[in-house]
């Protein structure tokens, strides 16, 4: 997105971008001048829609390459996956922004965001426990990924200094991940009543965390897979020599984590002897997500990883990040209020839609902006070996 | 102090319990820093006078 | 060391303040809400469905005006729900024993789902039994509505900037202003189906009336354990989950659901550093050790071609030697001969000047 070299800034995905962002500014004014009703299709009775679901819980559960590649590479000490700690950290810290952004537009007051954390805990809920979470984390995440920003502005010293509290932001980093990512299955543990025996356990909150895993891991791999050929000018050797080795790694660990995630889920049938849903038709949406969707992508992997098919690989890691969603959605809006008459339940508005294609378009386009300009798939050649 | 409602006692042994957790990070931060500071002196000496 | 003693001694004696001289423990104690709360019991067999209460609602706080008149009885042919201008609303519904009517509104459960959750604080369990809401804290994330499993928090939707949550109060401010005695409602009702009391009271008198007409009710009332139990409780003639409220949503109220998962969150807090930290160090050594052998291998490697080279030059050396040596050898003999040779010649010389 340069104008050096005669290129001109109207390229096809540039027009595409300014029509979604336009479209979003478009919205965005209504929302804040004709309120949510207006903009969304919101009630009583359904008071999250995608917004929660999508942005808010997706956004969350996906960016979470950012605290598995960066504990894989400097506490678990795996130093091959190196080269992708920098472009994880950088999905992470535009996802998770993009997740506080978003949820100015849910909320009814955002001015007031900061009251829960500076003005009034409210202790007892998980939602407190999630936005102080994130809150903290984003501030990790902004740190963690700053110095790529410090070497391309060339503050050596600042960048030297921030490097060094690597280990510790990893560390506090995983802590604060565990933490909000299981608050968010957490907070449907509160709602028995209004959710389907099926995706209802006491053990939302590890089934939202273990899931959280994979989730990141082929996040990683799908990002990486999509990133590869228009940035493949940006990036160095370490990257491409390190790359399938990425995904290969990546995928053993997804297919492990996938497979763990199968047993969690079936525990949390058997816990309160859900089996007889099963032969429902709801029992069968079940099968499908977990069957097609877990059980599935993690013998997929396993295949791949053991065959070094990278393009199955890929391939089932969109199966993955698709199943994670489906998951998500499933919990917070399909199996959400399963009782009430087809006529009381919830189906987004053109407009929230549109908010949501707005706020991934904002963070393509800033991710665009960074990869093409600073050390994320390179090592600025100042600061080479220097980690 | 009696409490009533479980809601009531609840904020009130979680509010200690996200002060305790803030502690915790600065408690562990300070642990490691002091254990590995001997470390960093050892890591700036030149080389001839390491053990 | 005196001040230091003193200031520790003194933290101490604060914290144990805090801590309450006695533990109560969670596992031990039973919470059994506000010796006085205050209540309200809806008896169904007696409320004729006029929606006198709903226009009393409206009027004590100042709600606005509704779309259809409150006298407007075809309103009750479609099935409602609380919502930003109604704190409560009057349903009918096909009993066996003819239309049977109930009167929706907050339950002001003893253990309020909608308090627990919240992450502003922006509900109050109050000592009369009430919950109200704080509109001066509310950042609008609505968990409050989708906690609440009688459905009851509706939220003003079309409000751009300053919307708030809207519930019964049990006309907690009035009452405690002294401008009312009792909640709109129950002073209005033409047929005393509401009665404002303690809660123990409302109990008793509605099991009173249950063993005084046992055919007129079902024998239960609704409010007294579902959710843990609510401060509104109900009476029914016919089965409870045909005048709509669920009888499957149990005993267990939304602050214990919740205990376990935020029991979990201050443990991983105190665990992960400590387990991470290890992993890290473990791995750390793993390559220490790994760096050491590489060290020791090159050491030993360089040592080996260092003694190699040594080897080959004392073996250069010595050849070396033995070939000066051999070629002194040499060189001697060679001498020598010439001299032998050059005596010879000497010799054959002499004789030769001798001769002639």
């Amino acid at each position: 997105m340069t104008t050096e070299n005669n290129k001109t800034l109207f390229t096809p995905v540039n027009i595409i971008t300014g029509i979604f962002l336009a479209i979003g500014l478009v919205i965005t004014v209504l929302r804040f001048t004709k309120g949510l009703g207006y903009v969304t299709n919101l009630d009583d009775n359904n008071p999250w829609g995608i917004w929660i679901s999508f942005d808010l819980l997706c956004g969350v559960a996906l960016a979470a390459g950012g605290y598995t590649t960066s504990s894989a590479c400097y506490l678990f000490g795996l130093k091959k996956y190196h080269s992708a700690v920098r472009p994880a950290i950088l999905t992470a810290f535009l996802g998770y922004a993009l997740v506080v952004f978003a949820l100015h537009y849910d909320v009814g007051r955002p001015y007031r965001l900061p009251y829960p954390i500076f003005v009034s805990p409210g202790t007892t809920s998980l939602l407190y426990e999630v936005g102080l979470c994130v809150f903290l984390y984003v501030t990790v995440l902004a740190i963690e990924f700053s110095p790529a920003a410090f070497e391309w502005l060339g503050m050596k010293k600042l960048r030297n200094t921030v490097t060094k509290l690597t280990l510790a932001l990893t560390v506090f980093g995983v802590v604060l991940s565990t933490l909000h990512q299981s608050s968010l299955g957490a907070l449907y543990v509160a709602v028995p009543s209004k959710i389907h025996p099926l995706w209802y356990s006491p053990y939302l909150a590890i089934l939202f965390f273990v899931s959280s895993i994979p989730a990141g891991l082929s996040m990683v791999i799908f990002e990486g897979t999509l990133a590869h050929k228009p940035w493949h000018h940006m990036m160095d050797k370490t990257h491409l020599d390190e790359h399938e080795g990425v995904i290969l790694g990546f995928a053993r660990g997804a297919s492990i984590s996938l497979a763990a995630y199968f047993c969690v889920k079936l525990v949390a049938v058997a816990y309160d002897n859900n089996w007889a849903y099963l032969a429902t038709g709801w029992g069968a949406w079940y099968l499908l997500e977990v069957l097609g969707f877990v059980a599935l992508p993690s013998m997929l992997y396993a295949i791949g990883s053991r065959e070094k098919n990278i393009k199955l690989i890929k391939w089932t890691s969109a199966l993955t990040v698709f199943g994670i969603i489906l998951n998500r959605f499933n919990v917070s809006i399909v199996a959400f209020n399963w009782q009430l008459p087809s006529s009381q339940r919830y189906f987004p508005s053109w407009m929230e839609i549109g908010i949501s294609i707005f706020v991934v378009t904002v963070g393509v386009t800033v991710y665009r902006f960074i990869v093409s300009r600073m050390p994320i798939f390179f090592e600025h050649p100042e600061y080479k070996d220097a980690h | 102090m009696e409490f009533f409602v479980y809601h009531d006692y609840m904020m009130f042994t979680k509010s200690i319990v996200y002060v305790l957790m803030g502690l915790f990070v600065v408690g562990f931060w300070g642990l490691w820093a002091f254990m590995t500071s001997r470390d960093e002196e050892i890591h700036k000496m030149p080389e001839h006078h390491k053990e | 060391m005196k001040r230091r003693q003193f200031l520790g001694l003194l933290g101490a004696a604060g914290i144990t303040a805090t801590l309450g001289t006695e533990a109560q423990a969670a596992s031990g104690h039973t919470f059994d809400g506000y010796p006085n709360a205050k209540g309200v019991l809806f008896d169904s067999t007696r409320c004729i469905g006029c929606r006198k209460c709903e226009a009393a609602c409206n009027k004590v706080n100042k709600l606005p005006a509704p779309a259809k008149p409150f006298d407007d009885l075809k309103v009750l042919d479609t099935e409602r729900r609380t919502d930003a201008k109604a704190y409560t609303v009057v349903n009918k519904y096909a009993g066996k024993k003819g239309p049977a009517f109930r009167k929706i509104q907050c339950n002001h459960c003893m253990e309020p789902a909608c308090a627990s959750v919240c992450f502003v604080r922006a509900f109050t369990k109050n000592p009369d039994g009430s919950v109200t809401y704080d509109a001066s804290l509310c950042v609008g994330c609505r968990y409050c509505m989708v906690a609440c499993p009688f459905n009851i928090p509706a939220y003003e939707y079309n409000n751009p900037l300053t919307p708030r949550v809207m519930k019964c109060t049990m006309c907690h401010d009035q009452i405690q202003k002294g401008e009312l005695s009792a909640p709109g409602c129950v002073t209005i009702c033409p047929k005393e189906a509401l009665v404002y009391g303690k809660r123990k009271d409302l109990i008793e008198v509605a099991r009173e009336r249950i063993k005084r007409n046992p055919e007129r009710y079902q024998d239960h009332v609704y409010g007294e354990q579902e959710m843990g139990g609510t401060n509104w409780l109900y009476l029914s003639g016919e089965k409870f989950k045909d005048i709509g409220l669920r009888e499957d949503l149990g005993n267990v109220s939304v602050p214990t659901m919740t205990s376990g998962p935020l029991s979990v969150v201050p443990m991983v807090a105190a665990l992960w550093p400590a387990l991470l930290g290890g992993v890290w160090a473990m791995n750390k050594r793993k390559d220490k050790v790994a760096e050491e052998e590489q060290k020791a291998a090159v050491k030993a490697a360089k040592a080996e071609v260092k003694a190699e080279a040594a080897a080959k030059l004392a073996k250069e050396l010595d050849k070396a030697e033995k070939d000066k040596a051999q070629a002194i050898e040499r060189e001697v003999k060679r001498a020598l001969e010439e001299a032998a040779a050059a005596q010879k010649e000497e010799a054959a010389a002499k004789k030769d000047e001798e001769g002639a």
